[in-house]
């Protein structure tokens, strides 16, 4: 009998996941750079961006309206980001740490409402913003509400990659540092909070580009008063503007993906973090 | 072994992404592509709930008239530009019912078959839409022309209708809603919604610009010093200004509108109005009959809709043919759709106004609006530039005068409220990409 080595077998069952990436990951992304930069007959061009950053009747492109919807769009994803972190960090590090059999039961109160239809769930809160008041308050309330609703909707994708890598934690590690002699708040500082770093950074990833661009909620709690960045690209992309709709999403890309950069997203540090080699 | 098993499972994998369930039926295929609720899909919404779809009963009528077999593959998209778009990215069919603009559209860019003359010979007895459509629906198509042809080369009729405001009687003036610039009307702040598509709202945003235009050019048409055509010339041209000086003035005016109103709105304005959260709603007519009826069924509301006095639009959905369609079976499901017994079948079931004529729509339509024998409101009201000699004698209605504002009216307006509607053309490329900045700059403000 011969034997053959398994990690052939290995690479062979890696195919199907590298056509995939291929196939919905790659090939979408090259089909939007050449729609960015060709025009309707597909020769090559770079109208579409200077279109792009340049303003509409005598303004300039501070003052134009992909400038401030950017803004605003930024500004809601931002604020719907740290609400999301501010409620998911103590609801996953109470879960995780409390001393139920069944953890699971707690956290599913949490996930339960992505099981129900998201634009179902959209359109609930607005029912429920409109029987309490708010609904159609003033322009104030319309971006609150659009926050709101980017947290409601996002939030189980906040607390799901926090809560998984404090359970992982290994308890030791605590019980080293109260050894040593740091206090509750001081053990948490020094030694939770750095190792969960790369859950809070999967869960920022995960709430913040979704709330810059679904404009679901922004245009059903709104009535379409408050404009995102997403509805600019659904528009192009209707009104047969394909080459400015891909010059925009190319460019959300960017900016997400140096905002990722900054954040430390990209450090693999946060990655080996998690395991704990790089815990002092 | 172990190689070939997990080569094995990997093929399995891949493959099993990949396999589709082909149907085993060798029948030739008639792909049609309409939209959601076009056409009359049979059982509970049915006239007779016992019908089968209408694409159904075409393929055994095809098969009795002309001995072949066919099988229709009806699909729906959701809008206009994503059929459009399905079509860009290589879906092909035989049949599509797209609306006016984008119908010119795609003539322009030269994507559609021409209908065979002989579909329009009436001495053919399955020339159905020939023998039947509306003399009026006839002309409007024979006199506008796209590519230097009539639409009527490319396009044959389906549904029609205007755009207007849907209004409650109770807390709004009429008088107010028979003018665009009750957009910008205080009395109506938050109370009122418009369409969230750029064409709807260019149209409307035209409607105030040229407000005074269009009211000089009625007074030299009721001057006598132009004639109806001249006059509906003019207007059609006002209304499909696209230039940069009058394209940046809407702009301001639907920025002014857009502090105004509630917000913008695609399907949600007709629950609003039922609700009583706006008063008015600017609404497509097919679906100002559905929210009356609504309205007045739940709640006992009477809604009624109106078009302003200055010039509305006229939109209508034709079936055209992309190129490489099977022009036979495609103008046979034409035919089939325009018999008057099935056009009263779709419209029953749509709530739509149909582009056909013929006795049987007539009757239809006395049927669900005659007045009760001794209504003193009673008034006659006079279709015959609609239905012309499609129907024995005169197509005059005697109808409770409310009808007049509400569905009677939505569905089939007067010959003189129609001459002053409009069909909207497609955005030329530059108008185009600077529509959609306009719309931008409208909705972040």
């Amino acid at each position: 009998m011969t034997t053959v080595k398994p990690h052939f077998s290995r690479k062979l069952l890696a195919i199907p996941y590298g056509l995939f990436l291929l196939l919905f990951v790659v090939i979408p992304l090259l089909i939007i750079i050449y729609y960015a930069f060709t025009d309707a007959n597909g020769s090559f061009t770079l109208e579409n961006l200077k279109d792009f950053f340049s303003g509409s009747g005598g303004k300039s492109f501070f003052q134009s309206a992909t400038f401030k919807t950017i803004m605003l769009s930024l500004f809601i994803s931002v604020a719907s980001t740290l609400i999301c972190l501010c409620i998911a960090y103590p609801v996953a590090y109470i879960i995780a740490s409390s001393r139920l059999k069944n953890k699971f039961l707690l956290l599913l109160i949490f996930i339960v409402p992505m099981w129900v239809n998201f634009v179902l769930r959209v359109n609930a809160l607005k029912e429920l913003l409109d029987w309490i008041g708010l609904y159609m308050k003033s322009d104030g309330w319309n971006i609150f509400n659009t926050i709101l609703g980017m947290v409601y909707d996002f939030l189980p994708f906040m607390i799901l990659p926090i809560y998984t890598t404090i359970i992982k934690i290994d308890k030791s590690y605590l019980e080293a540092a109260k050894d040593l002699g740091a206090t509750g708040a001081r053990a948490f500082l020094k030694v939770t909070l750095p190792l969960s770093k790369a859950g809070i950074i999967s869960g920022i990833s995960m709430v913040f580009l979704p709330s810059m661009t679904n404009y679901v909620v922004s245009n059903w709690l709104t009535y379409s008063n408050v404009t995102i960045i997403g509805t600019f690209i659904e528009n192009a992309f209707k009104n047969s503007l394909w080459n400015n709709g891909s010059v925009t999403a190319l460019i959300l890309l960017l900016l997400m993906f140096v905002i990722t950069w900054l954040t430390g997203g990209f450090n693999t540090e946060a990655e080996s973090g998690a395991r704990g080699t790089s815990l002092w | 072994m172990k190689k070939i098993v997990s080569a094995v499972l990997a093929a399995t994998l891949l493959s099993s992404s990949f396999i589709a369930l082909t149907a085993c039926d060798s029948r030739p295929v008639l792909k049609v592509a309409s939209w959601e609720d076009y056409i009359d899909e049979g059982g509970d919404g049915s006239i007779d709930p016992n019908n089968q779809a209408l694409y159904e009963d075409f393929e055994e009528w095809y098969k009795e008239t002309t001995g072949k077999e066919i099988r229709v593959e009806y699909v729906t998209a959701q809008d206009n530009e994503t059929l459009y778009n399905q079509m860009e990215t290589g879906d092909k069919f035989d049949l599509i019912c797209p609306s006016e603009y984008m119908i010119m559209k795609l003539a322009a860019e030269n994507k559609l078959e021409e209908l065979p003359d002989s579909f329009y010979d009436t001495s053919v007895e399955t020339n159905y839409y020939a023998k039947n459509v509306s003399p009026f629906i006839k002309e409007t198509f024979d006199s506008n022309e796209i590519n230097g042809k009539a639409w009527s080369k490319y396009a044959a009729g389906y549904m029609w209708g205007t755009t207007g405001f849907v209004f409650n009687p109770e807390l709004v003036d009429e008088n107010d809603v028979r003018t665009w610039n009750v957009f910008t009307n205080q009395k109506y702040n938050k109370k009122i919604t418009a369409k969230d598509n750029v064409r709807d709202s260019y149209f409307a945003g035209l409607g105030m610009y040229y407000e005074n235009d269009i009211k000089e050019l009625k007074e030299s048409l009721d001057n006598g010093e132009i004639e109806l055509a001249e006059y509906q010339k003019q207007l059609s041209d006002l209304m499909n200004d696209t230039s940069e000086a009058t394209m940046n003035a809407v702009q301001e005016l639907l920025i002014q509108m857009k502090k105004n109103i509630l917000g913008f709105e695609t399907d949600s304005g007709k629950d609003d109005m039922i609700s009583g959260n706006i008063t008015i709603n600017y609404q497509w007519s097919g679906d100002a009959v559905y929210a009356i009826n609504e309205a007045e069924d739940e709640s006992g509301v009477l809604l009624g809709y109106c078009i302003p006095d200055t010039v509305s639009n006229l939109w209508f959905d034709g079936w055209v043919m992309p190129k490489g369609a099977n022009i036979e079976a495609a103008t046979a499901f034409i035919n089939y759709l325009s018999m008057p017994e099935n056009a009263v079948r779709n419209m029953y079931y749509i709530g739509y106004t149909s582009c056909i004529g013929g006795q049987e729509v007539f009757d239809y339509l006395k049927e669900t609006y005659e007045a009760e024998e001794g209504d003193a409101t009673a008034v006659l009201y006079d279709l015959s530039y609609f239905f012309g000699d499609t129907v024995n004698g005169e197509a005059v209605i005697s109808a409770p005068e409310e009808q007049l504002t509400r569905q009677l009216f939505a569905q089939y307006p007067d010959a003189e409220t129609m001459n002053r509607c409009v069909a909207m053309k497609y955005f030329e490329a530059d108008a185009n990409s600077r529509a959609n900045k306009m719309w931008q700059e409208v909705l972040a403000s």
